[in-house]
């Protein structure tokens, strides 16, 4: 059993993120946390044991309705995301959680800087379906790199 | 040999000089050959007058006597043609001049009758002294005629002539009137009046006037080129003549010339020669540059150099410096001034350059248009003196006051001469000369010569301006180029931002479409798969309703950003019509009706008793309503939302009022901004686009109204409100 967070401020992704790991077989092998903001997402990964993180870029600190949905606080909001890509990685009890990057934000800039940061992935949200977003959890928690001393197997 | 046959033997010899002189200077020209003519008449009457003198018996006497007479019938007729042709007044005279040859041809005839001269007796110390015959009073009546008419116009025209032809005509008046006046003396004693010709001698006086004229002034345009010959000339006359006194001094008084106590008296005179010698060459040498031939010869050459160096000199400053500083070394002035116009066309004068004048008094020369005018028409350098002698004319009123003016101001000045400046017949400035050292008149050689110096300085301050036209030019270009060269780097920076502008655009839009579209694919997965069917039927169909809203987000999305994009890339094009509001707001709300009472929120809308009819392009006005009407709703979890129309003068104000979370004064700011990075304006406005607030202003402003904001605060309600003028 795995423990995988989404961070999304979309709550219709999150929503439907939730109904994909509700029901067999992902049911019976991850245990899925959704989180609209950096706080909420914050808290869960100091709370849980999580081995994954699913990460928006573009976050809230704190949740609002879509209606500030601007251009100058995406840019905001963005910055928000990158910081706690950044602090996960920088933090030594969360460093060792991998983190894919699930964003509709597909600049080749903002790729290399999530990568930059320590992401182990970069998945365009649009391009994939949950199935595929399955497969990548699975090759990251499948493969030997991404397994920490932290990580344990539940 | 009488004083009377010395001098008469003088006058036949300086006159047949003079005579050939001014014949071989120049003899294809009728002046000079008229006045070749008088002179050999006067040279013929004076020889005859000296064998007459010398004759021992009465009937060679009366022979020399007649033949004198036949000389002295045609001096006033050559005299009368040579005038007439010298002041070119032939053809008003001609007449006259027929009349004096006939009158001369008669008494020639007469000359050798006893009519004419009877016999010669004893007068006074004369043995052979002619007797008047009947004819000889006719002829005397004539003869002071025809000599007193052509010095009266000889005098006529000095008074009216200017410069070097006045001093000309002026040596030449004096030597006649002088000469013909020593020469009457004859004509007392035919009266038996007691009074010997005396004044005999002064004949040589018009000789000697009109070699100074010639050397001098240049009369009958002969150029005595050789000072030097003039004065080795006069020294040889002294050297001879001091010999020559010297050796009949010591004949007539000591005896032989070779006797050992004249050597003695010979070698003190030589040496006193000798010694006197230098004292005398430096004497003629001095006076004859000061009083015959000046510095005109070193202007000539000065001047030409001067006018050869004019022509490399570009700037025009240094030019007009160097035009100044010429004309003052070389004709030892103490005034000079440059006027020029400001440009080729302008009428404007401005001083280029004064040295001595005073720049005030140079520049009122041009106050007023007559000088430059008065140049312009006579093309010739102007005189002081000129505009004298034309004040003593009679002249019309107003001309007179101006010539005055000038008059008055040139002397107030000091100034003795202005010098056109002609460039293509336009007078294009000038130079005024102030009055030469020891204020001798100007020369017609000088004259000559300052008008070759105005033409070639013309031509070299056109260059200079030329050049100064094109050195600007040059300039102008350079910082056109530079100008624009900015310009279009300031174009190009503007561009970059905008392209960054638009790629931010669409990098943020491409993030907004794929938001739904997530959605979209992710739960229709769950139909491909067939998991759906693991859900219970509720849960399908809100999976179906949030594929449903994607969807139509996707749509809203598409639309909005087309708008924008056609705004901003102003291809947006309203129809204005009537339009009433009032059925732009229910129409409107038709469309949102089910999401009001799906949340059951109350739409509050009273048409006021005004009609809301303004003019306005109802399909873009109605995409406004609606977009604030569905913001409104979809900001409002609970409440109501009420539009309201109001008249106000000229305006038709709408305001979308809601009871829903209100927005922070920082958004309120945003909300306005103009849309670009860093301070987006108008998106901002919640349809999830962050288009359509940007969209409804541009709409708005569209229609020359304006779209404001309120709100208390978070959570206590919007109001958005839209003015718009009734009339466009």
């Amino acid at each position: 059993m795995k423990t995988i967070l989404l961070i999304d401020d979309d709550k219709g992704i999150l929503e439907m993120y939730a109904t994909y790991f509700s029901i067999p077989p992902r049911k019976d092998n991850y245990q899925f946390f959704a989180a609209a903001t950096i706080e909420e997402g914050r808290d869960i990964v100091k709370r849980e044991k999580v081995d994954l993180v699913l990460l928006d870029l573009i976050l809230p600190k704190i949740f609002e309705p879509k209606s500030t949905a601007d251009i100058q606080k995406e840019e905001k909001n963005k910055e928000y995301g990158f910081n706690l890509l950044a602090e996960l990685k920088k933090d030594a009890a969360t460093q060792g959680i991998p983190i894919i990057i699930l964003s509709n934000l597909s600049g080749a800039q903002d790729q290399e800087r999530a990568m930059g940061l320590g992401a182990k992935e970069y998945v365009i949200k649009s391009n994939v379906v949950p199935s595929q977003v399955l497969t990548v959890i699975e090759r990251v928690l499948g493969a030997p790199a991404s397994s920490t001393d932290q990580k344990t197997v539940v | 040999m009488s004083v009377y046959a010395a001098a008469a033997l003088v006058n036949a010899i300086t006159s047949s000089i003079l005579g050939l002189f001014v014949l071989v200077r120049n003899k294809e020209v009728k002046v000079n050959q008229l006045f070749a003519l008088f002179c050999f008449s006067v040279a013929f009457w004076s020889g005859c007058y000296y064998l007459w003198q010398v004759a021992d018996e009465a009937t060679s006497a009366l022979f020399w006597s007649r033949l004198l007479m036949a000389g002295a019938i045609f001096i006033p007729i050559f005299y009368l043609h040579f005038v007439l042709n010298l002041l070119e007044k032939l053809k008003d005279h001609k007449l006259l001049l027929v009349s004096g040859y006939v009158f001369g041809l008669i008494f020639l005839f007469f000359d050798f009758t006893p009519f004419f001269i009877t016999d010669v007796v004893p007068k006074l110390s004369f043995p052979f002294w002619p007797e008047p015959g009947i004819a000889y009073h006719i002829f005397l009546a004539g003869w002071f005629f025809y000599v007193v008419y052509p010095t009266i116009l000889l005098y006529r025209s000095y008074k009216v002539s200017i410069g070097i032809k006045r001093q000309q005509i002026r040596y030449l008046l004096t030597g006649m009137i002088i000469g013909y006046l020593g020469g009457s003396t004859n004509y007392f004693l035919w009266y038996d009046i007691p009074i010997p010709p005396i004044g005999n001698i002064l004949v040589s006086i018009f000789v000697i006037c009109t070699t100074y004229a010639i050397v001098k002034y240049r009369f009958m345009d002969i150029h005595v080129l050789e000072k030097n010959l003039f004065v080795y000339t006069l020294l040889t006359l002294y050297m001879f003549s001091a010999f020559y006194a010297g050796a009949s001094i010591f004949t007539q008084y000591i005896g032989d010339l070779f006797a050992p106590q004249t050597l003695i008296a010979e070698v003190l005179l030589t040496i006193f020669f000798v010694v006197t010698f230098v004292k005398i060459s430096e004497q003629l040498t001095e006076v004859s540059e000061k009083r015959l031939f000046g510095n005109f010869f070193q202007y000539q050459h000065r001047l030409r150099e001067l006018s050869q160096e004019l022509t490399s000199v570009i700037d025009l400053q240094a030019l007009v410096e160097k035009i100044t500083a010429g004309i003052l070394e070389t004709m030892r002035l103490e005034r000079v001034g440059v006027l020029l116009k400001d440009s080729e066309t302008s009428d404007h004068y401005k001083i280029k350059k004064v040295v001595g004048f005073h720049e005030d008094n140079g520049i009122s020369l041009v106050r007023d248009s007559f000088l430059t005018k008065y140049l312009e028409e006579k093309r010739t350098p102007l005189l002081y003196e000129e505009l004298e002698f034309i004040l003593k004319d009679s002249l019309p009123g107003d001309q007179r006051t101006q010539i005055e003016t000038l008059a008055n101001n040139m002397k107030h000045i000091e100034a003795e001469l202005c010098l056109p400046l002609f460039l293509q017949k336009k007078l294009q400035g000038i130079i005024v000369l102030g009055p030469k050292a020891g204020g001798e008149a100007y020369s017609q050689g000088e004259l000559d010569l300052l008008e070759t110096l105005a033409s070639q300085a013309s031509v070299a301050i056109e260059n200079a301006r030329l050049y100064e036209t094109i050195q600007d030019l040059n300039q102008n270009l350079e910082k056109k180029v530079k100008d624009q060269t900015k310009a279009i780097e300031d174009q190009n920076i503007k561009l970059k931002g905008l392209l960054e502008i638009k790629s931010e655009f669409l990098h943020i839009v491409s993030h907004q479409l794929r938001t739904p579209l997530t959605t979209l694919r992710g739960l229709l997965e769950f139909w491909k798969s067939g998991e759906y069917a693991l859900f219970p039927v509720e849960k399908q169909k809100e999976m179906q309703e949030r594929i449903f809203i994607s969807t139509e987000r996707l749509n809203q999305l598409i639309h909005d950003m087309l708008t924008a994009m056609d705004l901003e890339g102003g291809a947006f094009h309203f129809t204005f019509e009537r339009v009433d509001l009032s059925d732009i707001v229910h129409a409107a709300y038709e469309e949102l009706k089910d999401d009001f009472e799906k949340k059951g929120l109350e739409f509050r809308f009273n048409p006021s008793q005004e009609q809301g009819v303004i003019m306005g392009d109802p399909r873009y006005l109605r995409e406004v309503v609606s977009n604030l009407i569905d913001n409104a709703q979809k900001y409002t979890p609970h409440g109501f939302v009420e539009v309201r129309i109001e008249k106000q003068a000229d305006h038709m104000i709408l305001r979308v009022v809601d009871s829903g979370m209100g927005i922070s004064e920082e958004d309120k700011q945003r909300l306005f901004q103009k849309f670009s990075r860093g301070s987006r304006a108008e998106e901002a406005f919640p349809n999830g686009s962050g288009l359509g607030l940007y969209i409804a202003k541009q709409i708005i402003e569209g229609h020359k109204g304006n779209i404001d904001v309120f709100s208390e605060g978070q959570g206590k309600g919007t109001t958005i409100s839209i003015t718009l003028p009734i009339i466009q």
